[in-house]
């Protein structure tokens, strides 16, 4: 499959650096990524379109299928930016093989699932599709990697499909649900004064004291109460704080940012109610003046039922290539499957390469699992039939 | 110097920049340097033996000016600082003095150039000698550098200068303070390792350390404060000035430090509660709650407390009251002086001054002139009447 590696360097040496990441003009953006997927989905014969959900620089592209009749479609979707190059210690655009291993950025997050898409989507492949009334459509969208920027979006515009895969590496095994991704800011507001008389102000680093512990306490009943079968059980983490400018002053504001990962049956509201209740009862006995517990942005959580018949199909298609079980898991991180699960019937996250050598500094992908996924596709294209 | 008034000296002091350069980059009114020269002059006009020292280095003067009786049986050391805080944000104008309803406005005119010139006014050349008739020695020592932490006064502490007694001149509102407590500046360090912040069970999170770390040190402070209390400074006290650790969101975070203020009274033993919180963090770090952490101190000044019953406070009392008509009770603070380096060297220490500090540092700083005047009149009184046995 010589061709496949090809592929995949031609679209690794295509830089598209998400320009959150980068200020370097030469390898940022999306539009050289787009240009090379207008050119590849007309190959293929389909009905390609740009579209442009955040800005002119910013291009999603769409190509369609055209079958005569439509009796279900099937959206393959795919995110066209990387993460950053700085600090890399392997070329991140001009890819190496060694010991069964392509590198560059990109290889494994998530060009190699573009690559092995690709491969597997042969023209004939799209017309047999369409023959059992499968409309195909494939999508490259923007600003994956800063917080699903380009999904959200699209979605929110009513992009969708009766049945996606969202292409990531999992390992060519299914995963069908993700934890919601939470991000709060809390504001604790007191008062200063100098720090050697604290009595005489309200120390917001002070009230923390109590308000860690608590915080927590809501946290673990909240995970006592609710788990997921395979997500387990809601996670917090308290990134950032910051409160109070130096020795001697009494801080007037603390500042947190937590992110919380939330399994799809905990109400997500519940964590920010409690907190901002929290919050008041220490306004009431004056720890604090005032503060509140604010969603900074959120990514929506997905759960598909593991019988569906996507799910099935895919499962279905890894055993005939492998020869092995396809057990189904669930994720802590994001894709855009979390935006597109709102406006796709069934859903499900599927790529060669491990999530473990995403973002890396010698990012890479194991080719023997860039030519499994493409086999995989390849069975799931010739077989699918909901 | 008897050819002008109190408030004369007072806005020539004040017309004479002095700030601190760590507060300011204007060097048309940074640096002691100005404020030394004046002082050599005065001094001079007082007919004292001058020394001119540079405990921080050049540009940074000290002014020493020394009576010569002929016999000493003890020393009195009046210190001064040269310097003052900076003037951006001022609403008056800093080095112009106004006077406007029985106040003086200037930078300065509080803390503690009010001090100086009531000093000033009280000393002459008669006033002088009638101490050194009495065998009293009289040192006048301007200081660098106090208000970016008492660095003048802890190098000439450190050097060896010193007195019998000495007198601290800060704005007190003309009493006697005799205690302060020390000011130790701590910094923290937790050490974790740091991950995803979507599986926060893969790191170790010093953010989450924290949740046991604050409340265990509230906790030791609050033992200390259980077991050792201050008559005059009452009991220790605890700023959690700043607290930083992590960057963003999503990142487990494996660095958070703290910068802890701790104000300690004089009769409660310092390292307790460095190495109770050592202890604390050994803990911690042994139940892998942490990797690693230490606390070291950043800074520190000491804490001093003088007896209420020792001559220098008392004959200071008797002169206030002859003055003014009213008892003369001490007080302690938890703000640092000078007195703190200079009580590790002098025999007893006070300080005294006309003045609030309240108006310290602020953005329209005046001092009464009823003040002024009082810390003139005082310190004239007890220039007369002071004896050592």
């Amino acid at each position: 499959m010589s061709n496949l590696t090809d592929l995949l360097s031609r679209l690794i040496a295509t830089p598209s650096v998400n320009p959150a990441h980068s200020d370097d003009p030469g390898i940022t953006g999306e539009k050289r990524m787009a240009e090379l997927f207008f050119s590849i989905f007309q190959a293929k014969g389909l009905q390609t379109e740009m579209i442009y959900p955040m800005g002119k620089e910013r291009p999603a592209v769409i190509g369609k299928s055209q079958p005569e009749e439509i009796r279900s479609t099937l959206m393959l979707e795919m995110h066209l930016d990387t993460v950053a190059v700085a600090g890399m210690t392997i070329d991140p655009f001009q890819t190496e093989i060694t010991d069964g291993k392509l590198y560059g950025r990109g290889a494994c997050d998530m060009k190699g699932s573009m690559a092995a898409l690709f491969h597997a989507l042969t023209p004939e492949r799209i017309q047999t599709l369409s023959e059992r009334g499968i409309q195909l459509i494939l999508l490259g969208a923007p600003d994956e990697e800063t917080g699903l920027g380009g999904s959200t979006k699209l979605a929110a515009e009513g992009l969708g499909a009766d049945v996606a895969i969202v292409l990531e590496p999992t390992r060519c095994l299914p995963v069908i649900a993700h934890k919601g991704a939470h991000w709060y800011e809390v504001h604790l507001r007191g008062r200063s004064g100098h720090g050697s008389q604290p009595h005489t102000g309200v120390s917001t680093n002070a009230a923390l004291a109590e308000f860690l512990p608590d915080l927590f306490q809501i946290h673990a009943d909240l995970t006592a109460a609710y788990q997921h079968p395979l997500l387990g059980t809601s996670s917090l983490n308290i990134g950032k704080i910051s409160g109070g400018q130096t020795y001697n002053i009494i801080p007037e504001h603390t500042l947190l940012q937590l992110d919380r990962r939330v399994i799809p049956n905990e109400a997500p509201e519940l964590f920010q109610v409690q907190v901002n209740q929290l919050i008041e009862k220490q306004v009431q006995q004056n720890l604090l003046l005032s503060g509140e517990c604010l969603l900074h942005s959120h990514t929506d959580s997905f759960a598909t039922e593991e019988d569906s018949p996507l799910v099935k199909s895919l499962q279905a298609a890894i055993t005939r290539v492998t020869g092995e079980p396809a057990p189904c898991s669930g994720t802590s991180w994001v894709s855009d499957a979390s935006p597109f699960s709102r406006t796709c019937g069934q859903v499900l996250v599927f790529g060669p390469g491990d999530i473990a050598q995403a973002h890396t500094e010698d990012e890479y992908i194991e080719i023997e699992q860039l030519e499994r996924g493409a086999k995989i596709f390849t069975d799931f294209l010739d077989h699918f039939n909901p | 110097m008897s050819t002008r008034t109190l408030t004369e000296i007072l806005s020539l002091l004040i017309a004479t920049p002095s700030v601190n350069p760590a507060h300011s980059h204007n060097p048309d009114i940074t640096g002691e340097k100005h404020m030394a020269e004046l002082f050599i002059q005065l001094f001079n006009d007082f007919g004292l033996e001058v020394e001119i020292l540079y405990p921080i280095g050049p540009d940074r003067p000290a002014v020493i000016g020394r009576s010569q009786p002929a016999r000493i049986r003890s020393t009195l050391m009046f210190e001064m600082h040269l310097d003052t805080v900076s003037v951006s944000g001022m609403t008056v104008d800093p080095f112009s003095p106004k006077i406007h309803d029985n106040k003086i406005y200037g930078r300065g005119a509080c803390d503690m150039k009010g001090s100086m010139a009531a000093l000033f006014y009280a000393l002459n050349p008669e006033r002088i000698q009638a101490l050194a008739d009495r065998g009293i020695q009289l040192m006048l020592v301007g200081a660098p550098d106090e208000e970016a932490g008492l660095v003048g006064a802890t190098h000439l502490a450190a050097e060896g200068l010193r007195a019998d007694h000495a007198i601290i001149l800060e704005p007190t509102r003309c009493l006697p303070v005799i205690a302060h407590k020390s000011a130790r500046k701590y910094q923290v360090d937790l050490y974790g390792r740091a991950g995803h912040g979507s599986q926060p069970k893969s790191g170790v999170s010093t953010n989450t350390a924290l949740a046991q770390f604050l409340p265990g040190i509230l906790n030791i402070h609050a033992d200390l404060n259980q077991k050792y209390q201050h008559l005059l400074l009452g009991k220790s006290s605890l700023n959690l000035g700043k607290i930083s650790g992590g960057d963003s969101f999503n990142i487990i975070p494996d660095h958070t430090q703290l910068l802890l203020d701790r104000r300690v009274i004089p009769n409660e033993p310092p390292h307790l509660f460095h190495d109770q919180v050592n202890q604390l963090l050994r803990t911690m770090i042994e139940q892998k709650i942490l990797v690693g952490g230490d606390m070291h101190l950043h800074r520190q000044s000491q804490a001093f407390s003088t007896d209420e019953q020792s001559p220098l406070v008392k004959s200071l009392q008797t002169a206030i009251t002859r003055v003014t008509g009213e008892p003369a009770p001490c007080g302690g603070t938890s703000w640092v002086s000078d007195a703190s380096p200079f009580s590790t060297t002098c025999g007893q220490v006070l300080v005294f001054g006309p003045g609030d500090i309240d108006q310290a540092h602020t953005e329209n700083e005046y001092i009464e002139i009823s003040q002024l005047e009082r810390g003139a009149a005082i310190l004239g009184d007890f220039l007369d009447h002071v004896h050592f046995a």
